[in-house]
């Protein structure tokens, strides 16, 4: 049996419920630009059906509805994206950093053109070709030390940009690190909230959208696995770590040591990373950067000790002019420093920067001999020159002409570059369609958040109407009942 | 439901269209500007090593293309001082064929023994040719006169002192090296039998015109032999100068053809990036125009 006033209690339920329909439509609509905001719906159900008395019998013929309410208002959103994009943010983090890395180093090389270090030792070579011609000549001299010297520099100049490409991605990996804690650092805080309100049965979904965001922002870091805790709370790990880097209200510390290895606190053992752009930034700075330079190391010392065995054995015209007999020994390139050549020292001999007559041309005691540097110019089809790996002299790179050496470092390069590029690119491409499902799901649109007020506002219109005739089916009861003929 | 469309998604679409497609009209232009298709190697590494190659190549043909003209400078230098010389003996021949004759008087052959004493000496400046500061016919001792005339006596002695023959070669070609100097001791100190060289014949005959001895006419034998040995020095240096002009020659095909296989590698081929570039252009203004008229209307403009 209902009571008198139920209908205005089904008028009441109806507006109440319209109205949180029309919160979450105004949230929505408040939110349409929020980045990672998650469309919320409130979701109405009719209330339990109170059971109605027949004329005759006391059993209840039937089921009379009570109205509405909105039992939870959720989130709409599917994990399954979610996993599909954080799978693809954290390549593109990845390619992003080697892209990054590869660019830069096409840069600093500047290969194909006529500024880099291939154009250097063509002009290196040219200038003894013409010394071999000119041997009398201080010019031909002069310009073989200059040659020599800018040969020295460029490459020096790309060591010394590959070295400031290194402190650079040192405090790029240090910076990504501090990136990855504190968003930890959010995530274990926000748990901790969602925690407190999950039991009392509520959905904490701005909560939700706000840690969702971050680890959005941390997959394009490190690779991570998400796993669902207690409390609506979660636990996420890194790479092949065994330690969660947050285990629901506690975050531990991810670090990089000095060898570019990663680990989590409170475990031993290093963590692997599979894939992110702190991975990326690390291979960048351990591995892909040091095999440039030591393949460069390779090219400089190798060619070095080339021109110097073929220099110190020749005669200088310091010797012609003495009468020596035997030849002044003297090195064109020396190491700045240490004692072995690389591409970060290589200098030109100080004896011959100070004096041109040390620059030996001949192989016999003779003014017009420049047979000494038609060999070193010959160097350049020497297809003879051995490359090593200067870390492990038994790995031989390759044994070939210096110019062909170069050209594979930078034909390797481009590919490499190009690859990272590529990769880079579809990584993108995914991501947006990705994306785009996300939001298909979870986005808010304006038109529909319209029409849904639209149909709110109407419904919320109709309830209050309900509210009128139960007043007006109670002012005939009350005030209008027994007056008949009055 | 099928696929929520929402203005956000629109956005961001269109947003990242428009940035790719402004990065290809970069891509373009940077092409256009630069005149190069591959700026770095990611562009197109197989063109860019190839690039680098021709590169290397164009380098190397244009050094040898100097060295080979240069050599052909010295060379000619060389022929024209032989030629001189040749001249000289000629005319040294005339004189010594007009002074054998008994019927002139001690006067005239004073006469021409003072004209054949000038062309020795003017031999000996021959011997002493110089290209650049560089003397031609004193092997690889460039720096020193091979030749030495003394004024001290009367008449002044010229004297061949050089004795380096050290060829000089030049490279014209990766392994083709010309020899482009001619050894100044087989035309200036070409001895044969009991023929002395050829300041010292010269010496025999004006010795013979002013004190008799050695008889005058004999010299015409040794004075033979020297213009001989000149003639064949000189064919024989000819050949090497038709050496030196083939492989200028070839090395003027091999600079044209290796710069249009650099510029098939790395340059830009103008009316194809501009047909593309119309094309994007197109399709960018597309692109800005719907995004245009799209992203700016909702339900919103139409419910009041």
């Amino acid at each position: 049996m209902t009571s008198t006033f139920f209908g205005l209690e089904l008028g009441k339920r109806g507006l109440y419920a319209q109205q949180a329909a029309l919160y979450t439509t105004g949230h929505n609509i408040s939110n349409a630009n929020t980045e990672g905001y998650t469309r919320q719906r409130a979701e109405m159900q009719a209330t339990n059906a109170i059971p109605v008395p027949g004329m005759s019998v006391d059993k209840s013929p039937a089921q009379m509805g009570t109205g509405v309410e909105v039992n939870k208002i959720t989130r709409l959103r599917e994990d399954f994206l979610d996993d599909q994009y954080r799978g693809e943010n954290k390549k593109l983090g990845y390619w992003e950093a080697m892209g990054d890395t590869y660019t830069k180093i096409e840069e600093i090389t500047n290969e194909p053109s006529e500024n880099g270090i291939a154009n250097a030792m063509d002009q290196f070579y040219a200038s003894w070709q013409e010394l071999a011609k000119n041997p009398e000549s201080s010019a031909a001299r002069s310009v073989v030390r200059q040659r020599g010297v800018a040969l020295a520099e460029s490459f020096q100049f790309v060591n010394n940009s590959l070295e400031d490409m290194k402190t650079d991605l040192d405090n790029v990996i240090s910076t990504k690190v501090d990136d990855i804690n504190s968003i930890a650092t959010q995530i274990k805080d926000l748990n901790d909230q969602i925690s407190r309100i999950v039991p009392n049965n509520y959905e904490p979904n701005d909560l939700y959208d706000k840690r969702d965001l971050l680890l959005d922002k941390l997959s394009k870091l490190v690779d991570i696995n998400v796993t669902n805790s207690t409390n609506g709370m979660i636990n996420v790990t890194v790479g092949s770590s065994q330690t969660s880097l947050i285990q629901d209200r506690t975050a531990n510390k991810l670090s990089v040591d000095s060898t570019g290895k990663v680990s989590i606190e409170g475990e031993t053992s290093e963590t692997t990373l599979t894939s992110g752009e702190l991975l990326g930034r690390i291979e960048s700075r351990y591995n892909s950067i040091p095999d440039f330079q030591n393949k460069l190391d390779s090219l400089v010392s190798e060619f070095a000790n080339q021109v110097d065995a073929l220099h110190s054995s020749g005669i200088n015209l310091a010797d012609i002019n003495n009468k020596a007999s035997t030849p002044a020994n003297l090195d064109f390139f020396v190491p700045s420093s240490g004692t072995t050549i690389n591409a970060g020292n290589i200098a030109v001999n100080s004896s011959i920067l100070n004096s041109l007559d040390n620059i030996a041309a001949a192989t016999s005691s003779s003014q017009g001999d420049g047979q000494n540097a038609q060999k070193i110019a010959d160097l350049k089809f020497d297809s003879s020159l051995l490359f090593t790996d200067p870390d492990t002299p038994t790995n031989i790179y390759a044994t070939s002409t210096a110019d062909d050496f170069y050209q594979n470092m930078i034909g390797q390069l481009g590919i490499d570059s190009q690859q990272a590029q590529g990769m880079q690119e579809n990584s993108q491409v995914l991501l947006n369609q990705v994306d785009n499902r996300r939001q298909s799901v979870s986005g808010v649109s304006l038109d529909e958040e319209m029409s849904n007020m639209v149909r709110f506002q109407q419904a919320y219109n109709a309830s209050a109407r309900v509210v009128t005739t139960m007043d007006e089916i109670l002012d005939k009861v009350i005030n209008g009942m027994g007056k008949v003929g009055l | 439901m099928g696929f929520r469309v929402n203005q956000n998604m629109l956005n961001s679409n269109m947003l990242y269209n428009l940035s790719k497609s402004y990065r290809a009209l970069a891509k373009d232009q940077e092409q256009l500007s630069s005149g190069r298709r591959v700026n770095r190697p990611s562009d197109d590494p197989v063109s860019a090593v190839r690039g680098m190659t021709y590169r290397h190549s164009l380098n190397d043909v244009q050094q040898f293309k100097t060295n080979a003209q240069e050599g052909k400078d010295w060379m000619d230098q060389t022929d024209s001082s032989l030629n001189e010389m040749t001249q000289v003996l000629q005319r040294v021949r005339e004189l010594t064929v007009k002074g054998s004759n008994d019927t002139n008087d001690p006067e005239s052959k004073k006469a021409i023994s003072d004209e054949i004493q000038q062309l020795k000496e003017h031999l000996g400046d021959v011997a002493n040719s110089e290209i650049a500061g560089r003397y031609i016919f004193a092997g690889t001792d460039t720096k020193t006169a091979p030749c030495v005339t003394d004024n001290t006596t009367n008449p002044p002695t010229v004297n061949y002192v050089n004795s380096n023959n050290q060829p000089i070669n030049w490279q014209v070609g990766k392994n083709n090296f010309v020899q482009i100097n001619t050894n100044g001791t087989n035309i200036f100190d070409f001895t044969s039998g009991t023929t002395p060289n050829v300041f010292g014949v010269l010496d025999n005959i004006i010795s013979g015109l002013t004190t008799g001895t050695p008889s005058v006419g004999d010299q015409l034998g040794d004075l033979d032999k020297q213009l001989n040995n000149v003639t064949q020095q000189r064919s024989e240096l000819g050949a090497r100068m038709n050496r030196m002009d083939l492989s200028i020659s070839r090395l003027d095909d091999m600079e044209v053809s290796t710069t249009s296989l650099l510029s098939s590698q790395e340059d830009t081929d103008i009316a194809k990036v501009i047909t593309d570039l119309q094309t994007k252009e197109n399709v960018q203004n597309a692109a800005l125009s719907v995004g245009a008229r799209i992203i700016q209307q909702t339900l919103v403009d139409f419910i009041k």
